[in-house]
């Protein structure tokens, strides 16, 4: 903190919360959130630019046949974006994504809340929820291959058990260590078990849960390509695996780029969205940093 | 002026009548933490926080709790206050048994307890939104106690954006809120820094000679509990247990000069004198 000023003796704060009124909470929350998603995004596509530009120069110094140029990829790239075959297949991906990833929040949470919650649910799932963190999704794509047949479901079954696990310990994590002085508190003024769940569990767990709905989608955007891939019949993954069998690096690389920005864009969102709703706690960051 | 009376501070005895809404009896309470299970060949260890405490707090009495560490200070509080409940004994708050945290009473916390997420003004209105108290309602008392606890201008902050003794301005202007008959204070200022603390100490007593509520401070400083008592508990370990009982005759309203002054040197002597011999 730069040269916190005195306001009386017990009145010492950061120069910026200093300033006297505070404007209202939601435009500050607002402030806030674009300014993150603003940084984020702009840093992103800065560091994304630089990685361009050198994968331009070694792809031009040192010729690879794995490794075409980008501003080739780009080309073909733009040229897939033309073939509605494929945008619709990107799309079909996106949806596979955006289902998979809502089912997955929902049972996560849902899980997540119970075991932090519950002791005895938590020790009767524990193991389970480990092995579902551990074991990879390829692994468990045949078995719902065998299970749920050649369906959307089995996609989406290999994407919800891929993301939802990790919103799932992280929402146990942050219920379980809600801080006990928190809940005395709600206590001492006459709120019952349901009262402080709603009023003092949940709305503290919030920022921790944003951090596994955050690793949550970037596993969902995984756990759809390896499956898609596994199936090798629909969507991107159906495109990458014909490239891949073509040798046809362009394409192949084509593919990854358009995963890798469709990732982008989805972290960026759920990040907007955890600023947004967690606005408390980047403001109480910001006040420590400064 | 003191008394060691084998765990019984002041004789318990069941209040009634309106006029006695503001006293606490606590009738030989006890408390035993642990030993409810034995771990495998061996035997259950089982910690006597508390054992036969009782004394009484008269309606407008402010009285602080002096103890070394694990005495029970802090459980006998949070029984007062219905979040622990005794083994034995009985709490009475104005004649009726705690069985529950109520709304005569009212808690400040160690650490301030304030709710990250909500603002100053959020966080004032806390209790009294739980009560169910109508938002223009709780929005002109918690202005009132804005007011009342002198942090004007900071009503939208956020707690990680105060210092400390502001943040303890808010736990206590929580606490005040709802307007409870018994304020029940553990360790307050515990985590200030000590310019900070005696200028908590003075607000503390201006707020409550503005109505006298009674008032349980726990405390670990001598000090702080001569210059805001009227009666000065203190208390011993193994098992907690009520060993003596001062009564601060300074007079009112007190300012940090007091500290000067012979009678606030011989009741710090008084107190240290019980403390020594737990030690």
């Amino acid at each position: 903190m730069a040269g916190p000023a005195a306001v009386s003796a017990d009145v010492v704060v950061a120069p910026a919360v200093q300033a006297g009124a505070a404007p209202g909470r939601g435009s500050r929350g607002r402030a806030r959130a674009l300014a993150v998603a603003r940084r984020d995004v702009l840093t992103g596509l800065v560091a994304l630019a630089v990685g361009a530009v050198v994968w331009e120069l070694v792809s031009l110094l040192v010729p690879l046949d794995w490794l075409p140029r980008f501003s080739e990829v780009m080309a073909s790239t733009g040229d897939l974006l033309q073939d509605p075959a494929f945008r619709a297949a990107l799309v079909e991906s996106t949806v596979y994504v955006l289902e998979g990833y809502l089912l997955s929040a929902v049972i996560g949470i849902v899980i997540g809340a119970a075991m932090g919650l519950v002791p005895l649910v938590d020790r009767a799932l524990r193991y389970y929820l480990d092995l579902a963190l551990f074991v990879p999704p390829i692994v468990m794509a045949p078995v719902f291959l065998i299970v749920l047949g050649l369906s959307r479901t089995t996609l989406l079954a290999i994407i919800v058990v891929f993301a939802s696990t990790v919103i799932a310990v992280n929402t146990r994590t942050a219920v379980a260590g809600t801080d006990e002085q928190l809940r005395d508190v709600a206590r001492s003024f006459g709120a019952d078990r349901r009262t402080v769940l709603t009023r003092v569990v949940l709305p503290g767990a919030l920022p921790l849960v944003f951090v596994g709905l955050h690793l949550g989608i970037a596993r969902a955007v995984k756990g759809m390509i390896i499956g898609q891939l596994f199936l090798a019949v629909i969507g991107l993954g159906a495109y990458s695996a014909r490239f891949e069998r073509a040798f046809d690096a362009v394409g192949t690389w084509s593919v990854a780029v358009l995963v890798i920005a469709l990732s982008l864009v989805l972290s960026w969102v759920v990040k907007v969205a955890d600023v947004v709703v967690n606005d408390w706690a980047y403001r109480a960051a910001g006040a420590r940093d400064e | 002026m003191s008394q060691l009376q084998g765990g019984t501070a002041t004789a318990a005895r069941a209040p009634e009548g309106p006029a006695d809404a503001g006293r606490v009896v606590v009738d030989g309470v006890g408390k035993t933490f642990g030993g409810a299970k034995a771990r495998r060949g061996r035997a259950p260890v089982a910690h006597a926080a508390l054992a036969d405490v009782s004394l009484t707090i008269e309606p407008s009495e402010f009285v602080s709790i002096v103890g070394p560490s694990g005495c029970g200070k802090t459980t006998l509080l949070r029984m007062v206050a219905g979040l622990t409940r005794p083994d034995a004994g009985r709490v009475l708050v104005a004649g009726r048994e705690v069985t529950g945290p109520g709304p005569e009473r009212s808690m400040v916390f160690q650490q301030a307890g304030l709710l990250p997420w909500l603002t100053v003004m959020e966080n004032i209105s806390f209790g009294l939104r739980l009560q169910g108290v109508p938002a223009a309602r709780r929005a002109e008392r918690a202005a009132e106690l804005v007011h009342l606890v002198q942090l004007e201008g900071f009503e939208q902050h956020l707690p990680g954006e105060l210092s400390g003794g502001m943040q303890q301005r808010v736990g206590l202007a929580r606490a005040l809120a709802v307007d409870p008959k018994i304020l029940l204070m553990d360790e307050p200022f515990g985590a200030l820094d000590e310019i900070t603390r005696r200028q908590m100490q003075g607000e503390l007593l201006r707020i409550w000679a503005a109505d006298r509520k009674t008032s349980l401070f726990v405390t670990h400083s001598v000090e702080e509990a001569v210059v805001l008592s009227d009666r000065i508990i203190v208390m011993g370990t193994k098992p907690g247990r009520v060993v003596a009982e001062i009564h601060v005759d300074l007079p009112r309203p007190r300012g940090t000069d007091v500290e000067e002054t012979p009678d606030f040197l011989r009741l710090r002597n008084e107190v240290w004198q019980w403390l020594d011999r737990q030690l």
